[in-house]
């Protein structure tokens, strides 16, 4: 078996003749279509879903996978923000959401019949389009080549030395880079087989762990709900390798998570424009590690000192990685330094091991259990409600190492907090971008510059204590 | 929360209320699909907990554990209730299952 996705109401079995089968329909049918507009594909974690990946890009489509429950088909595919998909396919349930003037294909429409397939066009291959919090406001979409995703798949298959014998557990969407390269593509490249779910369920994924997996691919989050869980089930007895991506993975879940799963957690460091930068090898024992592990294969550090005295060496990251990206969709002008660095933003340091040690990331994006939400985009759903005279939205980390949205907003007298959920809901954000708490203000702090005070709106706001506003 | 199943379910219908900015759930309706992501459900079910009041820090972990393996199996009031209640009510039931 290829892949396994675990439904609500059962599940999908697909063998790697099946999946290849499906793809080379899809492939076919694709290369009826003119190649012109980006398609946003809805990868639900099954395999028509992964099928559809595979052929759609092999045909020359440009693929911009998306998650199920996610707010873009109503807001990227707004008339403003369109990057110019005019098709969306995804499962059959999904019809009838998408705005007005989109088309959209469920996965069997998206497969020529087997008399009616067409040859596979010559020359161009997709490429993959992923969404990226760029350095500040609206998300950028990041292009990678189809070449760019499987050397990331190569790159996991060799670190995490991926054979047939192996049963890899995704409880990470295969639309995000970590699930699509590091989980979906290191399988295919490797002959092992997949088990997806299509909804996040700690008891059935600890079953799954405890049955027969071997390596297991997670945020924090799916760490922190897993390992309560775990503790009422046997230590599983194959699981070999337990990697997390997707934002920092605190000490002490570290080492609960270990005590229960009988493998070390390892961090993997990456981004969107770059794929993998580093990651833990199999730790000996040395638990907690705080860093973020050695560089991936073939990739370069450069730290530029910002203050060229300080001790520890710290610095901005610049990365050259075999799996940069391309550019930026629609964008022009060179995204990387001349000789090829990419800038990521965030500080870090080296230790004397040679392992990179992450000092402040430069998100501006929220970190919700691994999905990210952009503060920028939430901010703007909220005044469009017209009693909402002014919204500031920011992230707030709180004691279990978690991010929460924040919003801070100035009301007119029509309006309360509990409309403003309802109407951030009615607008379509997804339930994880809804401001987890809404703060009442009466006006937003402002710098001398007037742009909106950071730290007074959060000192403001955690003076109120939380449930005590109306 | 002893007072059986109807009033827990109540109870937790409103705590999911709460962490929705929005009126209580009824004892059918499903946390998920009314807004509900994994971030709230944890803060929901940490006050379950705190108002479940179970005898000791052992049997505070095992409900804990199997509220939160429920509610992301069954997210309604009536689900999350029917676990609280085999918890609190029969003797020796807390924490069942659990290896120690």
């Amino acid at each position: 078996m290829a892949l396994r996705t675990a439904t609500t109401g059962g599940g999908h079995l697909a063998t790697w003749a099946q999946l290849h089968e499906a793809a080379y329909a899809v492939l076919s049918f694709a290369a009826t279509l003119e190649p012109t507009a980006p398609v946003l594909l809805i990868v639900d974690n099954t395999p028509a879903s992964a099928a559809t990946l595979i052929g759609l890009t092999a045909a020359g489509v440009d693929v911009l996978p998306v998650e199920e429950v996610n707010s873009h088909l109503t807001d990227l595919l707004a008339p403003s923000r369109n990057p110019g998909v005019r098709t969306v396919v995804g499962p059959a349930r999904a019809a009838g959401t998408q705005p007005a003037g989109i088309a959209f294909l469920s996965y069997e429409r998206c497969r020529a019949q087997p008399d009616q397939a067409g040859a596979p066009r010559a020359g161009r291959l997709g490429e993959v389009l992923q969404l990226t919090s760029g350095s500040a406001g609206e998300p950028k979409i990041v292009r990678h080549s189809l070449a760019n995703v499987w050397q990331g798949g190569h790159t996991y298959r060799q670190i995490l030395d991926l054979t047939p014998a192996d049963v890899v557990v995704a409880a990470v969407p295969l639309a995000h880079s970590f699930g699509l390269v590091g989980a979906l593509t290191a399988v295919i490249v490797s002959g092992a087989e997949l088990r997806t779910t299509q909804r996040f369920q700690p008891g059935r994924l600890a079953d799954t762990l405890a049955a027969e997996a071997t390596v297991l691919f997670g945020t924090p989050q799916v760490y922190r709900l897993l390992t309560p869980v775990m503790h009422r089930r046997p230590t599983p007895a194959r699981l070999r390798a337990a990697v997390s991506s997707g934002g920092p993975l605190p000490a002490d879940l570290g080492v609960r998570a270990c005590a229960v799963l009988g493998v070390p957690v390892r961090q993997f460091y990456g981004s969107t424009e770059t794929g993998l930068i580093s990651y833990q090898p199999d730790l000996d024992g040395e638990l907690p590690d705080p860093s973020v592990g050695v560089p991936a294969p073939g990739v370069r550090l450069r730290l530029t000192r910002a203050e060229p005295d300080d001790p520890t060496g710290a610095g901005q990251l610049s990365v050259y990685t075999p799996t940069l990206f391309h550019g930026y969709l629609g964008g022009s002008g060179p995204v990387c330094a001349p000789d090829g660095f990419y800038d990521t933003g965030d500080l870090a340091r080296l230790d004397a091991d040679g392992r990179l040690h992450l000092l402040g990331r430069k998100d501006t994006f929220v970190n919700v259990g691994g999905r990210k939400v952009n503060p920028t985009r939430v901010a703007r759903i909220l005044g469009e409600h017209p009693e909402v005279r002014e919204a500031f939205v920011f992230g707030l980390t709180d004691a279990d190492g978690e991010q929460r949205v924040h919003a801070a907003v100035v009301l007119g007298p029509g309006t309360d907090r509990a409309d403003l959920a309802e109407h951030c809901r009615a607008r379509g954000l997804a339930p994880y971008e809804v401001p987890h708490e809404l703060h009442r203000l009466d006006r937003l702090p402002r710098t001398a510059m007037g742009k909106v005070d950071r730290q007074a709106v959060i000192a403001a706001v955690t003076a109120v204590p939380i449930g005590s506003e109306v | 929360m002893r007072n059986g199943q109807p009033d827990v379910s109540a109870t937790i219908g409103a705590l999911m209320g709460e962490a929705l900015l929005r009126g209580p759930l009824a004892p059918d309706e499903d946390f998920f699909d009314c807004g509900g992501d994994s971030v709230r459900a944890v803060d929901v079910l940490q006050r379950l907990v705190d108002v479940c009041r179970p005898a000791g820090p052992e049997a505070a972990e095992a409900l804990r554990s199997t509220l939160l393996e429920t509610i992301f199996e069954d997210a309604t009031p009536a689900g999350l209730a029917a676990v609280c209640v085999a918890h609190a009510t029969v003797p020796g039931a807390v924490g069942g299952g659990q290896r120690h």
